[in-house]
Formats: structure tokens, sequence, C-alpha cells
């Protein structure tokens, strides 16, 4: 398999007024086509950050970001969004979708900045839509869908414009338990299927274990690089986990509510 | 991203901001609507100005030129020596010269006795230069002007021949002079009939014991022997070469009697008359009346009209003429003072109605810009998914553009509205404003407000263009967000 991403001694500051965070000190890693990567780390280890650098919406202090040979931080922001329009898609931990737009729209979106004509745009988010179960959704706002349905137009968002590489930022921090072992295997399942690389940013070890390689991220520095799974859990681990959390949990429903959701829905 | 999906998203923003996107259109639309009122208003009277020049004749080149007499004369500068100048064919001919001059002629008025077959007639002819007639501007009816060498040769005007009548019953009055409407029999065909002018009627009228009766002058001898009377008069047959159109108001007034002829032969005849009058006094001391009238043989005229090329030419021509010392009156500088009073009120309405459309514009800054806060996480998604710069911008101007045609399009709306109520009901105030000029637009059938294709097609331009400039620094601030930041802005 041939290498997608190679990073080569990137550096990261952020000038925070006066003082300096150094978010990623000497990064050099490498990425192949096909893979599924979990960056792990704790909140502030500079995970996101890495996430960033990748999508080419910020460029390094110092080192350099190549995508299939090309140094990201040398192309313009025309260039970068050509790039993201063309390679890339992402999932965010708040779904992230327009408030103003149906379901649908919300998915043809990345379409309609690559300027698809109509009728071409809506037949591929239909079928993307029916692919994460959606396909008889995809007439509602997000605000009339469950934080796990919106999660999945967002899934279907991130895969419409058939990317080489899925970044996944935290995609499963506002889902429960169940909802997010559904979203796992969805978004795994769906990145193997088109070999696509699938890159998820998360500090939830378990979560961890769906990628084929695991980075550990610790104060802007690799810690280590293991081995995962390459699969979520067992049934019976599942199971377990499941009954765990209902004793823990005096029997409450699953919050599938989203405080979080994209704010400007006021008039 | 494709035009039409821009538009499409950017009236769904719209669209769901309702009340908001509401609000910031009133305050376009009432931008927009007054200044529309505002500059209507300014049509209205611009065209009343014109129409009434129109109907009164009131030809922006001509200059009346009249002599200055002696004395003391209270002017601008106060009390004031003026010196006496007359108006001699010496000045005719300078005012010629003055740059920006087309023509200058005289004006010499003298009552002047017609005779044809039975009838009389007693009418002020107009001498002027042949040549300058033409020049004047007036309109003709049928056949040409006077020409050079024509000394018989006589203009009317379609209701001259009015004034004859038949004065063997001994009134001296011509009913039909007074009657304005358009077809009344007259005595007299001045296309068949032979028409006499008697001149050196000095002892015709000194013969006769005149007094006043009903409905004017009578000859107390009642009737007129036309045979006996007019036998020893000296007279000649004109020629009437053409006829002209006056202006409809002109008519509407009683007027369209006017005859011109060469003032040569007007002076001519004024010369034999005193010739006469000369005669007359030498062997008759005891008519004194006479000799008062008679003064001598003319060498200077009351009235001279000089026309120029354009109006713009007018009023520095006029200056120049007033310099030399003699006294103007030209319409242009009446109609230009009203003008200016009117322009002084209507810049100051329309600075007032400015002031609103400012206020839209910050209106619509302050809604953008308010979106833009409100939509930070929407921008950054959109960047991330692949949104170009452009794009987000695109569709924040967009978005603020359509508010300013929108609201556009209620302002004219809202003008037409009011416009349609302020020329059918009568506003008594806005009558006030448009000082003069209502009077003649009642009458004229005219409008307050006049509001023009070019002028809604203007103040659409004019609201879509404020939105523009009011989104920009919006827009311009939401394409300078950084996508990471917005996103994780919670």
């Amino acid at each position: 398999m041939g290498i997608l991403f190679e990073l080569k001694n990137v550096r990261k500051i952020y000038r925070m007024g006066t003082e300096k965070v150094i978010a990623l000190d000497d990064v050099s890693l490498t990425f192949e086509k096909g893979k599924i990567y979990c960056l792990l780390g704790t909140s502030g280890s500079g995970k996101s950050t890495l996430l960033n650098l990748l999508a080419g919406l910020e460029k390094p202090t110092s080192g350099s970001i190549k995508f299939r040979g090309k140094a990201l931080e040398t192309l313009s922001e025309k260039q970068l969004t050509l790039y993201r329009q063309g390679y890339i898609g992402f999932v965010f931990q708040s779904y992230n979708l327009l408030p103003t737009l149906t379901a649908l729209e919300n998915v043809t979106l990345p379409l309609i900045f690559r300027r698809m004509p109509k009728r071409k745009r809506i037949a591929a988010a239909r079928k993307m839509l029916k692919a994460v179960g959606l396909g008889n959704r995809w007439r509602h706002k997000p605000h009339e869908l469950s934080g796990g349905q919106q999660q999945r137009v967002s899934l279907a968002r991130a895969f419409v414009n058939e990317p080489q590489v899925i970044f996944a930022d935290e995609p499963t921090g506002n889902l429960d338990t169940r909802t997010t072992y559904e979203m796992m295997d969805m978004i795994t399942n769906m990145a193997r299927e088109r070999e696509q690389t699938l890159i998820i940013v998360t500090h939830d070890t378990e979560i961890s274990q769906y990628a084929d390689q695991i980075i550990r991220v610790r104060d802007g520095n690799i810690e280590s690089i293991t081995e995962g799974l390459g699969r979520g859990p067992s049934e019976e681990e599942r199971n377990l986990e499941n009954e765990k959390n209902n004793s823990n949990a005096t029997g409450d429903a699953p919050v599938t509510d989203d405080s979080n959701t994209p704010s400007g829905e006021y008039e | 991203m494709r035009a039409i999906d821009t538009l499409s998203m950017c009236f769904r923003n719209l669209i769901k901001r309702k009340l908001r996107t509401f609000l910031t259109l009133l305050g376009v639309m009432i931008g927009t609507g007054s200044i529309i009122i505002m500059i209507s208003l300014g049509l209205a009277t611009d065209a009343q100005f014109a129409q009434m020049i129109e109907d009164m004749n009131l030809n922006m080149t001509e200059i009346q030129v009249f002599p200055q007499w002696g004395g003391m004369m209270w002017t601008e500068d106060g009390m004031q020596e003026m010196n006496q100048r007359d108006i001699t064919d010496e000045s005719v001919e300078r005012f010629m010269r003055i740059p920006g001059v087309r023509t200058a002629t005289p004006m010499m008025n003298e009552q002047l006795l017609f005779r044809s077959g039975p009838y009389t007639m007693m009418a002020s002819v107009t001498g002027v230069r042949p040549e300058a007639l033409e020049l004047m501007g007036y309109n003709l009816g049928y056949g040409r002007l006077l020409q050079e060498g024509g000394e018989f040769e006589a203009v009317f005007s379609i209701r001259s021949e009015r004034g004859f009548f038949d004065a063997s019953d001994g009134s001296w009055n011509s009913p039909r002079q007074w009657d304005t409407s358009d077809d009344v029999e007259t005595l007299v065909d001045i296309h068949e009939d032979s028409i006499r002018i008697y001149y050196d009627t000095s002892q015709f009228w000194n013969t006769r014991d005149w007094g006043w009766g009903f409905g004017g002058m009578v000859d107390e001898d009642f009737g007129l022997d036309l045979e006996e009377d007019f036998a020893p008069l000296r007279s000649f047959e004109i020629n009437i070469v053409g006829v002209i159109q006056p202006p409809e108001i002109e008519l509407r007034w009683g007027g369209g009697t006017q005859i011109f002829m060469d003032i040569e032969t007007l002076r001519l005849l004024n010369q034999m008359s005193d010739e006469t009058q000369r005669r007359q006094r030498e062997e008759d001391e005891w008519n004194p009346s006479f000799s008062a009238i008679t003064s001598g043989p003319r060498q200077t005229y009351g009235d001279v009209r000089v026309r120029t090329y354009s109006m713009d030419d007018t009023a520095e021509v006029a200056e120049i003429i007033q310099e030399m010392g003699y006294q103007v009156w030209f319409p242009g500088e009446w109609i230009n003072n009203q003008r200016e009073m009117q322009r002084g009120m209507e810049t100051l309405l329309a600075a007032i109605a400015a002031v609103s459309l400012v206020i839209a514009a910050i209106n619509i800054a302050n809604t953008m810009i308010t979106s833009v806060t409100e939509r930070t996480r929407e921008i950054g998604v959109m960047k991330v998914i692949g949104a170009s710069i452009s794009d987000v911008r695109k569709l924040f101007l967009l978005e603020s553009m359509v508010i300013g045609i929108l609201g556009g399009v209620l302002g004219v709306g809202l003008a037409l509205g009011i416009s349609y109520a302020m020329n059918n009901f009568d506003i008594e105030f806005l009558n006030n404003l448009n000082m003069g000029a209502p009077i003649i637009a009642n009458e004229g059938g005219g409008v307050v407000s006049l509001i023009t294709p070019w002028l809604c097609g203007l103040a659409l331009a004019v609201a879509g263009g404020i939105g523009l400039v009011s989104g920009y620094y919006p827009a311009w601030h939401a394409t300078r967000l950084s996508a990471l930041a917005a996103i994780r802005g919670d």
C-alpha cells in the first residue's frame, strides 16, 4: 500500500498573547492508504492540532506535511480548497449540520461546493443516506433528528464526495455507548469497503481498538505507535458493558438528546 | 459553488430569519421610498416648469431690452443716479455683436386703421426687422414670414381679422374680438378680400367729435360715411403673406391677434404722419394735445428683443446689456429664480430622505454582522467541507444585496402608492411645498409627484448598491474567520 501522508519534524506553536504554547513539538509520521488510524490522547495533547494540519486547516510552524508527495504547507488557499473538496471528508464531534438545510441538502453540500449539477448530486446524496440507514429521513431538518441520526447524516456528508481520507474528530463524543458502537461500526465498515484511509481522533481507548494503528500523542509528541484490533468489541463484551451501564446509571434512558446542536436557529 | 445554489442558500437564510429580514427590509423600504418621493416632487416641478414655458411661450432665449430712464432710481445698491440711455439703431447693432446673440430687433407698435370693403379695424401693428421675425420663435400657421423689401407685406395671427367691424351704425367695437372660442364667423376673409391700411389719419381723427358710450368709443355723429370720410386719406393695399399660430394658452387668454410688418414701413408711415401733424400745428395753434404726442421723428425704440442661441447664454448676454446701461427682462430670469428656490427646498428634503437611507444601510450592516457572528460555526463547517473563500464571500454579499434590492422593490411600491395618493387627493401641505407651481399643475392637469421608470430603476440600483456596500465588511469578516476557531467556538 502506498503512502498517503508523510510528516517530517512537524512543529506547531500557538501564540496566546505573549505566551507561546507548543501544540506539536516534533512529529514525524506516515499514514498509508486504506488503513484506519487512531490519534489517541488527552485533551491538550496535540491530537486535534495534528488533525487540523492534515486537513490543511492550519499550517505547521516548521516541518513539512506531504499528501501524496505534495507539501500541504506550500499550497495556496485556493489549492487547499480544492484539496478539501476532492480528497478529504470530515466528521465532527458535534455533527455540525447546517440547520437551515434538510438532511439531503446537508449531504449534497460538499458536492454543491464542487459545482456538481443538481440531479447528479441529489442522486449521490440519496445513495449515501441509504448507506447510513437514513433513506427515508432525507427530508428532515437537523433539529428533527436524534443525535445518532444527525451524526449519520454528517457521516453521509463526509463520504459523499468519495474522498481518499476521512477525518473523524471525536465522532462519538456526544453519543451514548450503544450508539457509539453503532457509529464506529458504520464508519469503519464504510471506510474499509471504499478502501479509504480513516483517521480518528479520540481520548477513548476502547474506540481506539477499531484502528489498525493507534498513535498515542502526549504533550505534542508521539508517545507510542501500537497495533489496534482493527475491529470493535465482540458481542459478549458489548453485553457486558451494557449490563454494567444499566446497573450504574439507575435505568436512565440513553442520552440521545444533544445540547450541542449547531447554534443559530433563532430568528 | 454555482450561482443558482448560492442564491437558493441565500434565500433560505433570509427566510429562516423572517422577522429580522423583514425589519431590515422595512428600513430599506422606507429609505428608498422617501428618496423616490422627494425626487419625484422635483421631477414633477421640473415637468411643470417645462409645461409652463411651453404654455406661456416663455422662450428662454429671449431678452427684452428697454431704455433706461434718467434720474434717481432705487436699485439693489440703494438709491442711484441713473443716466438716461435711449435705444437707437446703433445700440441694436451693438446688441447683435454680443457673442451668443442670434438676432436683435427693435419692436415698434403703431395703431393703424385697416379697411376692407365696408369694414373697419383699428389694430396695433408690431414693426420688426423682417429677417428677425423668423428667429423670434413664432409658429407659422401657414404662408411665410416677412421678407426683406416687402414694404406692403403683413403677417397676421389666426384671430387678427376678428377686429373688423361694421362702423356704419356708429359703434366702434367688434364683439368677435373678445370671443375666445375657435370658430367665429368674421366679416373679412383675409385670403379673398383686399385689405388697405389708411395712414396719415390725424386729420380724420381731429375732425371728429369723440365721446364714450355703451360698448366703447362712439362717433357722436352716429355713423361713418365710408366714402366721404376715407376718401381724403392716403392708403395702400397690404399683402398678407402668412398667418401665425400662437400657443394654446395665449388663445385662451384672448390673444392671437398680433400683426407684424416691416419696421421700416411703420417708420415711414410715422414720419409722414409727423410731417402732416407739424403742418397742422402750424395752422392750428389751438390744438396742443397732439403736439405733445408727436415729438419729432422717432429714432429711439421703447422695446428691443434680443435672442440668444441657447438658454445657457441668456443670463450672460442680459448682464452684458445691463452693463451697457439698459433695462432688461427675460423670462429665464424669473424661471431661474423660481427653480432655484424650488431646488433648495428639494435638496433639503432629499437630504432628509438620504439620512433614512444611510440608517437603512447601517441597519443592513448590523443585520449582516449579527448574521455572520451567529453563523460562525456554519461558516467554519462550510469551509472545512469544501467551500472556497469566494463562496463564503458571495454568500454573504448576495444576502445583503438581496435585502437591498427587495427593500428597494418594496420602496418603489411604497413610493408609487404615496405618489398616487398625492396626485389624486388634494394635500394642502404639499401644495405649499411646491411653491407656485401647483397652480399651473392643476390647470394643466399636471402632477405633484412624478415617478418615471428610470427613477425606479435608479432607486433599485442604489438600494442594491447600498446592500452590497453594507454587506462588504460582514462578508470580509466571514471569509477571515478561522474555520477551526469557528467550529471549536463553543
